[in-house]
C-alpha cells in the first residue's frame, strides 16, 4: 500500500459522528474455546442436558 | 490508483484481541484486494488504554499487516487525527481495533445501474448486531 500523507493532522475531518459499535467485547483467543470445553465437560458428567449445553452454547457465542 | 467510485466509500471498524493478531485478518483484506471485491483508501491501527485515550498505530508498524505490504491501496490520506478520535471515543477503554476506509468495488455493479436509472446510492449504515439479535427475538417465533 502507498503511503499518501506522512500525517494526518492536517487532513479535513470524514467521520461525522461516533460509530455505532456492538458492545460485545471481542474474546481473547482461547477463551471461547476454554468456556465450550468447559460446557462439554458438564456434559460428560452428566450435568448439562444437551439442550441446555447448546442454549449455553449460544449465549457463548453472543458474547 | 484509479479514482474510487465516491458513492461506494465506507469506514469499517474490526475490533481484535490486540494488534499483533491480526494475520488473518490481513490476509482476508489481501484477498477482497486481489479480486476486487474491495480497494483499501486508509488504514489504521487503534489501541485505546484504561483511561480510554487513543493511541494510532500506522500499518507500516503492525507486525501482523504484514501482508498488506505490497498490496494495491493507500494509507494515510483520508482519516483525520480527530476522525481517529471519534471512532476511539466509541470503543471500550482496552480495546484494540482497525480502522479502514474502503470502496465497496464489490458494489459496483449496483452503483452503476443506480446511476443509469437516474439515481444513486446515497447512504448506508451497518446495523449493530445486537440490535439484529433483539429484532429476531422479538419475532414471533422467536430467534427464527
Amino acid at each position: 500500500m502507498r503511503r499518501v500523507a506522512a500525517s494526518r493532522r492536517t487532513h479535513l475531518d470524514l467521520l461525522r459522528r461516533r460509530p455505532t459499535l456492538d458492545p460485545v467485547p471481542v474474546a481473547q483467543p482461547g477463551q471461547r474455546l476454554d468456556q465450550l470445553r468447559a460446557l462439554l465437560r458438564l456434559v460428560d458428567r452428566g450435568v448439562l442436558s444437551a439442550e441446555e449445553f447448546e442454549r449455553q452454547e449460544e449465549k457463548v457465542y453472543r458474547r | 490508483m484509479a479514482t474510487p467510485d465516491l458513492d461506494l466509500v465506507e469506514y469499517v471498524v474490526i475490533a481484535v484481541p490486540e494488534l499483533s493478531s491480526t494475520v488473518d485478518v490481513a490476509s482476508a483484506l489481501r484477498e477482497l484486494v486481489e479480486s476486487s471485491r474491495i480497494r483499501i483508501l486508509d488504514l489504521v491501527g487503534v489501541v485505546t488504554g484504561p483511561d480510554g485515550r487513543c493511541s494510532a498505530i500506522e500499518p507500516e508498524q503492525l507486525s501482523g499487516l504484514a501482508e498488506l505490504r505490497d498490496v494495491e491501496g493507500e494509507v494515510g490520506g483520508l482519516l483525520s487525527e480527530d476522525d481517529l478520535a471519534l471512532a476511539c471515543s466509541a470503543l471500550q477503554p482496552g480495546t484494540s481495533a482497525l480502522i479502514l476506509v474502503v470502496e465497496d468495488r464489490w458494489a459496483e455493479l449496483l452503483a452503476d445501474a443506480a446511476r443509469s436509472s437516474g439515481g444513486r446510492i446515497i447512504g448506508g449504515e451497518r446495523i449493530p448486531r445486537h440490535r439484529l439479535e433483539q429484532a429476531r427475538r422479538s419475532r414471533p417465533g422467536g430467534s427464527t
